[in-house]
């Protein structure tokens, strides 16, 4: 029997549902100790000094640690530019300047507000666009604002933009999101009887936790031992490490089992959020829609730290121009530091915000041109073998034609046309459509691999049962069902025969993270491979246990002037239509439908692949209407989610998840990765919604009600003085 | 959140008591508003009285009035056949408000008394005047997307949360209470109070005084009445603008009117010059837009929040159209 492309129900749901699943916070033991941390408060600052004697006379307060107690105190999963604690400088107002442990929360927390911290308050940079300025400060004395500068150049655009029949201009901008996992940050750490320190929490890669977790307590990686325990989402949001380096840095000081949770409002203020960006374009195309050239330039507010800014920025601008093929191309990807809340991974990891500028422009290039949008999509949309904007050609697997065709058959059947917008009713229907594209797994060089370890329990004549070691995070999104679904296929057993052995980084193997939407792809090869080779293995009469690591075909880094370079190994491909109803005399934005057309090679949990684009969508409506983080001067302002808006069930539209399945060369049964695409185009399709609803194209996210009662105005206003076009 | 002290009062009279001796003591009821202030760190209350064995949750008609008890939950009130009957405006107020497990819980005395809901005011380390007299106003020139275009002072410009409190002003409700002096009834128009240069005084009551119910004189305009809402989701979220609004119209014309808007000012923001507008004039959408640019007259936006002038004249003709086209 076929154990994949069937909808196996998930076996963690359950306890999921009813709360008897363990999340970090509920591995919390009497008897352990608890930290809090200090928070500077404020965006930029000289330490002056730190007086924790009042604290450390508090009842129950044990320990009041500084930069001084850390070993190597830097960390960052690109580059180590963040402190665990900070020594003599703040950089943004989440930073962490001491850790109270106490006996209980309570005392911890009256310690910590005990704490006297003098500061020196410096200028503040909040504006990544002013950090391009010659005499801004610094947010790093030692090295320039500009974290990186990448150039794509191709072909010559002012020549395309000499000899183009129409060329338009546009500038967006888009804000910072913020993850809003189920579970706030949370861990305990202690040492174990043989003399291991570990650290049991939420993450989206155990090896890569304690690879840093070592360096920070110069200790060897095998003496740390990270363990997940249910993981409450993650969404990128885990991919830096917030909390868990402070739970350990106390258990690895005072050598007795050490607790800590955030409030919500701690976990706002203290772990990274989606990267703001303000892009201006310039587009140009022939009469018959070709598209002649994209130039555009995206500036990026990568906050205090480096965090994962650096291949974010990347991703955005190889995705400027969108899944098209276009013969001339500049652009300018520009991520800087500033001293707001850092910016890092986010489902999507940068191209929803340019597919955001890159499918309002093309559907504006066709309204120039007087073409339907359609039309001019299936004129430049990637087809097998199309170059991209970085050079050389797309990896196999090009499914972009696919969805898109696939997506306007189902609009077709769903989303009702003619759409009765009475000239009275203030509500206005409107239907946009918007492509987009997404790099399966890391890019730019970054070392990509998963290993995985099959042992299996065998009889001459039967495999009886397999033990697979695979080392992933299961946030929420089913992975651990997935690569057992495989490994029941791949040995022919019952699912119920498979275990997997995966939280613990002692015990599974190194799989890379759960992020980059590559789990599937990545650890499922892994999977697959290594069970074929402890099978050949039974086969052979020998000892069934085997290791492989899976290596994808190789990514290059880009050319810093130029951008050459082979960006990614594999792509995602997604279409989406969305219809919306707006409100003209409030500026409110519902959507009211939305077809979601998803390239994902091979469905192994079909089941699963509609969940990821529900939760998908639901943060993409975020995205594009309700969440509107605010951090002026450097501060948060919303810290509480009765006041950072988070869409509910009745801001969700009606979903029609479509799965196209085009196999994928490398993956597993042909599957690849799907977990953001969603994210990808929605912004655009409802920006081009809005459009045909009310006339007016909305370039910021979120679109909030002033900003659409704004766009309207303004397009009446230039309808008014546009005189009708004659030719 | 600081430690404190908690007790149970039997009746209203030990609840004043024990809430009179302590300058730092507070009521509580549902819990809802009250325990985040406390956990923000921004209420640091020494004793807490929970008084939700004081008094019942009755919501009683008698003749031309409807006495509600202060300790009903916004979910009775909402669910309750006369007042969806006979004051629209007030259940679809409390429909419209926070959600249902906090309606569950919420208590209409606690709506009443609920905080504003400006940022600064809730992140200690802001300075804000409402939490402490003289340390200036962060949103003045801050953030203020959310604040007042009525009623704001030097001192403070943040916009009332509750929405009841709206539809009970243009419903000219009356709060009665029960304190260390005795009982008295205050008429909601007198029960909140503009900043001016107290922010952090914001209502009538004193120290331990207890609201015990308020009352509704039901009429015409009461009873053809509506609540618009325009927040940034679909629920479970306060007011950018609203408005509370009843119109009498007898053959086709206005013989009375009542209009409130929340989310613009310091306290619910009655508009009696719009109201004044409207009687005698057709019931038709030229009578109500000249009713909004009234109402609007003298709003004052503040940079971050000028889109809810617009908003709120939109608003306005918004809710006189569905009790116009209603009647
Ligand atoms: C996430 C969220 C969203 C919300 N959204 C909305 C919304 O959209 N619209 C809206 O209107 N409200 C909203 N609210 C506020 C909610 O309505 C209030 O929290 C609730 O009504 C308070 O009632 P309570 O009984 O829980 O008050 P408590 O928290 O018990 O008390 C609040 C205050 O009132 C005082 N108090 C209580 N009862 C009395 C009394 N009888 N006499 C004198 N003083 C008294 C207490 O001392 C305390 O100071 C929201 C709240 C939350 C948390
Ligand atoms: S508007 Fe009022 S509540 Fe807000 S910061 Fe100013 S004084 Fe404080």
């Amino acid at each position: 029997m076929t154990k994949i492309g069937t909808s196996i129900p998930r076996p963690d749901a359950h306890d999921k549902v009813t709360g008897a699943a363990l999340y970090p916070a509920d591995l919390i033991r009497e008897g352990m100790l608890h930290a809090k941390a200090v928070f500077a408060h404020r965006p930029s600052a000289r330490i002056l000094r730190i007086d924790a004697s009042t604290a450390l006379a508090m009842p129950g307060v044990r320990a009041v640690l500084t930069a001084a107690d850390v070993p190597y105190n830097r960390f960052g999963l690109i580059e180590t530019d963040q402190p665990l604690l900070c020594e003599d400088r703040v950089r943004f107002s989440g930073d962490r300047v001491a850790l109270v442990v106490a006996q209980t929360p309570e005392a911890a927390a009256a310690g910590a507000s005990a704490v006297k911290v003098e500061y020196e308050d410096l200028p503040v940079l909040t504006d990544p666009r002013d950090a391009l300025e010659p005499d801004v400060p610094r947010v790093h004395e030692d090295r320039s604002n500009v974290l990186l500068h990448q150039k794509i150049r191709k072909g010559d655009v002012d020549a395309a933009f000499a000899s183009a029949d129409v060329v338009i201009e546009g500038e967006f901008s888009t804000g910072w999101q913020e993850h809003a996992y189920l579970q706030p940050d949370a861990g305990i750490a202690y040492w174990d009887e043989q003399e291991r320190l570990v650290l049991e929490t939420a993450g989206q890669w155990l090896h890569e936790d304690r690879r840093q977790i070592a360096a920070m307590f110069e200790m060897p990686e095998e003496r740390v031992v990270i363990r997940y325990a249910k993981i409450g989402g993650a969404f990128g949001g885990r991919e830096d490490l917030s909390l868990p380096p402070l739970v350990a840095l106390a258990a690895w000081k005072l050598k007795v089992p050490v607790a800590m949770q955030w409030s919500r409002e701690e976990s706002i203020v203290g772990h990274h959020k989606r990267h703001p960006f303000f892009i201006t374009s310039k587009w140009a195309a022939k009469r018959d829609g070709t598209i002649l050239a994209a130039q555009t330039r995206l500036v990026a507010d990568g906050g205090a730290y480096a965090s994962t800014s650096a291949e974010v920025l990347k991703c955005a601008t190889i995705f400027a121009t969108g899944p098209y093929e276009i013969a001339n191309v500049a652009t300018d990807g520009i991520v800087c530091y500033t001293n707001n809340v850092p910016s890092g991974a986010f489902r999507g990891f940068g191209a929803p915000q340019a597919h955001f500028a890159a499918e309002s422009m093309v559907t504006r290039l066709a309204h120039a041109l007087g073409l339907d949008p359609v039309d001019v999509r299936r004129k430049n949309l990637y087809r097998e073998g199309s170059i991209e904007s970085t050079g050389l050609p797309l990896p196999a697997g090009v499914g972009a034609r696919e969805v898109f065709e696939r997506c306007l058959e189902e609009a077709r059947e769903v989303l009702p046309v003619p759409l009765h917008n009475g000239a009275v009713s203030p509500l206005r229907r409107g239907i946009g459509i918007a492509c987009g594209i997404k790099n399966v797994g890391y890019s730019f060089g970054f070392p990509e691999q998963a290993t995985a370890t099959v042992e299996l329990e065998v009889t001459p004549v039967s495999i009886r049962s397999a033990n697979v070691r695979i080392g992933t995070a299961d946030v929420g999104q089913g992975a651990h069902l997935v690569l057992r679904q495989i490994a029941a296929e791949a040995l022919d057993l019952d699912l119920e025969r498979v275990r997997m052995i995966t939280d613990d980084s002692s015990e599974a193997p190194n799989a890379g993270s759960a992020s980059a939407s590559r789990m599937t792809l990545m650890g499922g090869r892994a999977v697959k491979d290594a069970c074929d080779q402890a099978r050949r293995q039974w086969l052979a009469g020998e000892e069934p246990s085997a290791t492989v690591q899976y290596r994808p075909p190789r990514t290059t880094p880009l050319d810093l002037e130029t951008g050459e370079g082979t960006p990614n190994y594999c792509y995602g491909y997604v279409a989406q239509a969305a219809e919306v109803e707006v409100d003209v005399r409030t500026g409110l934005v519902r959507v009211v439908r939305v077809v979601s057309v998803h390239d994902v090679g091979r469905a192994i949990n079909r089941r699963q692949v509609e969940g990821q684009i529900e939760g998908c969508l639901a943060q993409a409506i975020g995205f594009a209407l309700t969440e509107n983080f605010i951090c002026r001067d450097g501060k948060v302002l919303t810290p509480y989610l009765s006041t950072y808006l988070l869409p509910t069930a009745l801001d969700m539209p009606e979903i029609h998840p479509v799965i196209v399945e085009g196999a994928d060369p490398n993956g597993p049964y042909g599957a690849r990765g799907m977990a953001e695409m969603a994210l990808v185009p929605f912004a655009g399709a409802v920006a081009a919604a809005v459009h045909d609803a009310t006339g007016a194209w909305v370039s910021d996210l979120p679109m909030t009600p002033e900003r659409v009662l704004h766009a309207i105005k303004e397009s009446t206003k230039n309808r008014l003085v546009t005189p009708a076009m004659s030719s | 959140m600081k430690p404190f002290r908690y007790a149970r009062a039997r009746d209203p009279q030990e609840a004043v008591q024990m809430v009179a001796v302590d300058a730092a003591a507070s009521f509580v009821a549902g819990g809802t508003t009250v325990l985040d202030l406390m956990k923000d760190d921004v209420e640091r209350p020494s004793l807490l009285v929970d008084i939700n064995g004081v008094a019942g949750r009755a919501i009683v008609r008698a003749g031309d009035e409807i006495a509600i008890a202060a300790l009903a939950r916004m979910s009775d009130v909402a669910d309750d056949p006369e007042i969806a009957k006979h004051a629209p405006m007030v259940a679809n107020a409390l429909l419209q408000s926070a959600s249902p497990q906090l309606r569950n819980m919420a208590s209409i005395g606690g709506n009443l008394m609920q905080r504003t809901r400006c940022s600064y005011f809730r992140d200690i380390v802001a300075p804000c005047n409402k939490r402490r007299r003289g340390d200036g106003c962060s949103a003045i020139g801050g953030e203020n997307r959310r604040h007042a275009i009525f009623g704001g002072s030097e001192s403070c410009i943040c916009v009332h949360a509750s929405d009841l409190a709206v539809a009970l002003a243009a419903a000219d409700a009356t709060i009665h209470t029960n304190g260390p002096g005795g009982t008295r009834a205050i008429q909601v128009s007198d029960f909140y109070l503009l900043p001016r240069d107290t922010p952090n005084v914001e209502t009538a009551l004193h120290h331990a005084e207890l609201i015990s119910s308020v009352t509704l004189s039901l009429d015409p305009a009461l009873a053809n009445s509506t609540y618009v809402k325009v927040r940034d989701r679909a629920q479970y979220e306060f007011a950018l603008v609203s408005v509370a609004a009843g119109m009498e119209i007898v053959g086709g014309t206005i013989r009375a009117a009542r209009i409130a808007l929340g989310g613009v000012a310091p306290i619910p923001w009655r508009v009696p010059e719009a109201e004044a507008a409207l009687v005698g004039r057709p019931a038709t959408a030229a009578s109500y837009r000249e009713a909004a640019e009234i109402a609007l007259a003298g709003a004052r936006g503040c940079g971050g929040n000028d889109f809810k002038v617009a908003l709120a004249a939109n608003a306005v003709v918004r809710a006189l159209e569905q009790i116009g086209s209603a009647a």
